[in-house]
């Protein structure tokens, strides 16, 4: 059925402003509102303490080397193996295989510094998708937060922290340094 | 002011496109077309950066509260005068004439007075 404009209540003029309302809340107020509520509650200093103890404490122990001096060797035979290797000044035993050991260690060591440092300067990226994908995914409930002058306030808003966790484990943002 | 021309002119009113005879003029309104609008777009920006005034810089609320305003005083002062003929009706010379409020206002009063004096036996 078509709608004649001139009976219904409202004027064109009020219809189109309302509209206009609407399109600026979706397109800008709304997102404007979303990024500076999100660093109100400072999620993002906080993302990135959680993200980077995360990463610490799932990085494997380094592998145990056992000292090979002559104490720990011949301080197995108490104070007379104590006494030998206190004459001769407490030696390290180089056994043939021990520089590789140790070489491939340090080599171990070198790169899980480097792979750290590298998931570490991925962190700020992993949080600010985080934030970008909370705020396109929620881009409706924004506006209307927004356009509405917060006198409503919908459940993705309300649950914003729940939101950003989701989108920070989301594939999108998860990316292994 | 008004955009255009509008002059009363003998039995005539001749606005910078047409000239209407007096005698066929019927109708003569003059109304504030935008004033809803604006009323509802200042209102709405004015209430939201007073909702988050904590989250905007002061010059992002003076310049909404500044546009706001300046919405509903154009709103307020912007007119559009119609000449309404009853041959015209629905046809492009219907006349519009935009311009202040108060001006178009003044000479809606001029016609209807000349109207009005012609009706009684007034010499056109």
């Amino acid at each position: 059925m078509p709608i004649d404009a001139n009976s219904l209540p409202l004027g064109g003029g009020i219809i189109i402003a309302g509209l206009l309302y609407a399109g600026v809340s979706v397109l800008i107020t709304g997102q404007i509102v979303g990024e500076r509520t999100i660093n109100k509650t400072n999620w993002e200093p906080q993302c990135h303490a959680a993200l980077k103890s995360e990463m610490i404490a799932s990085e494997a122990a380094p592998a145990f080397t056992p000292k090979l001096d002559c104490n720990s060797i011949l301080g197995l035979f108490g104070t007379e193996g104590k006494r030998i290797c206190r004459k001769h000044g407490n030696p390290q035993f180089n056994f043939p295989l021990m520089d590789q050991i140790n070489a491939q260690k340090q080599r171990v060591q070198a790169l899980q510094q480097k792979r750290l440092s590298n998931a570490a300067s991925k962190i700020g990226s992993r949080c600010g998708c985080a934030m970008s994908v909370t705020l396109e995914k929620n881009r409706i409930p924004w506006a209307i937060y927004a356009g509405s002058i917060r006198t409503v306030t919908p459940s993705n808003i309300k649950n914003v922290q729940f939101e950003l966790e989701t989108a920070l484990r989301s594939p999108l943002c998860n990316m292994k340094g | 002011m008004i955009f255009g021309s509008v002059d009363l002119n003998g039995n005539a009113v001749n606005t910078h496109r047409d000239s209407y005879l007096l005698t066929n003029l019927s109708v003569v309104s003059v109304r504030r077309p935008f004033l809803g609008a604006a009323i509802l777009l200042g209102g709405a920006f004015a209430s939201f950066s007073a909702a988050f005034f904590d989250i905007l810089y002061p010059v992002e609320i003076a310049t909404i509260i500044g546009l706001s305003s300046a919405a509903i005083i154009i709103g307020y002062q912007t007119g559009q005068l119609k000449l309404l003929s009853r041959d015209l009706r629905g046809s492009e010379l219907s006349g519009v004439i935009w311009g202040q409020y108060k001006s178009l206002n003044i000479i809606r009063a001029k016609i209807i007075q000349k109207i009005s004096s012609s009706d009684f036996g007034g010499a056109l």
